[in-house]
């Protein structure tokens, strides 16, 4: 290991070869990213908390990954959203069954009007349901997992144009939301 | 407003990519230079950069700390250090004084309690009877006197030398 920072590479070798500390390093330096992201594409804490758990063993047992290369973080949450998009739609499965038996009810969410919001944080979580998975996700890899377009590109599996459109349409249809008409310009 | 090639309809197109650091070096220099002479990019730039870091703080959680006491035990489980490093790592583990210092004490006194105590000592013989040196005509007395003469050098050891 470098006597700087050690780069995500280093820390996963160690924790591999079974140095304690490495991992909490490792588990400081994305565990909040991740469980944000997981909680946001899920939706359920409990959800999200054995996922942040699978997630982390999975890359860690995974040896395939060459990590000399790099990019660890755009792996990381490759994997995350893998994992959380089979979990989401195992669960939307089970909804859909629950509501087949159930009164028909309203299913496309709404956003929450800023009078009904208690808080700028109700109004962004509440607005963020609105957007599609794709831009939801987008938003969420940029502005908290901290992925640049490339990232995004990749763990999206899209054209790098194309996530960068996806998060420009995310923040302004957010900020449409947060802000009163016609203050949100660009 | 504009720049010399710079447009606020450019600049402001421009903006979220400024704000995430995707812009290449000529076109930040540019969106730069904009905004430090336009006071209208620059408002929106400000609202825009509010309204994200917003955004960012109310999708920012972390998880539960018994996550991380959870998954710890999973990954210890399964990457042990080998055997040597762990032995290593025994020995080399940080112990305080006080229980330097404890684990001494122990040492002395089971060393002290363990090791065999010296048979004892056999009884000193019986003292000579004394001799009453103020009875002159005793035998014994005037044995010693015979050869005393107070007037000679003391005879010393010469191991005292």
């Amino acid at each position: 290991m470098t006597m700087g920072t050690p780069t995500d590479e280093e820390l996963v070798i160690a924790t591999r070869s079974g140095e304690g500390e490495a991992f909490d390093a490792l588990y400081r330096r994305y565990s909040g990213k991740l469980y944000s992201y997981l909680l946001r594409l899920t939706g359920d804490r409990a959800t999200a908390e054995d996922l942040l758990q699978d997630v982390f063993l999975a890359v860690l047992r995974d040896r395939g990954f060459d990590l000399r290369a790099g990019g660890f973080g755009a792996w990381l949450f490759t994997v995350a959203r893998r994992r959380a998009l089979n979990a989401a739609r195992g669960a939307q499965r089970h909804q859909r069954r629950v509501r087949a038996l159930a009164e028909p009810d309203e299913t496309a969410p709404r956003p929450p009007s800023p009078e009904a919001a208690t808080s700028q944080r109700e109004l962004v979580l509440g607005g963020l349901a609105t957007l599609s998975e794709v831009h939801r996700d987008a938003l969420v890899l940029k502005e908290v997992a901290g992925l640049t377009y490339r990232e995004i590109a990749a763990v999206q599996e899209v054209p790098e144009g194309t996530a960068k459109s996806r998060l420009h349409h995310a923040i302004q249809s957010l900020r449409a939301l947060l802000r009163p008409e016609g203050e949100t310009t660009p | 407003m504009t720049t010399t090639t710079t447009t606020c309809s450019d600049v402001q197109d421009q903006l979220i990519d400024y704000r995430f650091g995707e812009l290449d070096p000529p076109a930040r220099r540019a969106v730069a230079a904009h905004l430090a002479e336009c006071g209208a990019c620059a408002v929106a730039y400000c609202r825009l950069d509010a309204d994200v870091a917003g955004i960012g703080a109310a999708l920012h959680e972390e998880p539960p700390a018994h996550v991380h006491a959870a998954l710890k035990a999973r990954v210890e489980a399964e990457f042990r250090p080998p055997l040597l490093r762990r032995v290593r790592a025994f020995l080399n583990r940080r112990i305080p004084v006080y229980q330097g210092a404890l684990a001494t004490a122990g040492v002395i006194a089971a060393v002290l309690l363990v090791t065999p105590s010296p048979p004892a000592s056999p009884p000193l013989p019986a003292s000579a009877p004394a001799v009453d040196l103020t009875a002159h005509d005793a035998p014994e007395v005037r044995e010693l006197l015979d050869d005393y003469d107070a007037s000679s050098v003391p005879a010393l050891d010469p191991y005292l030398l």
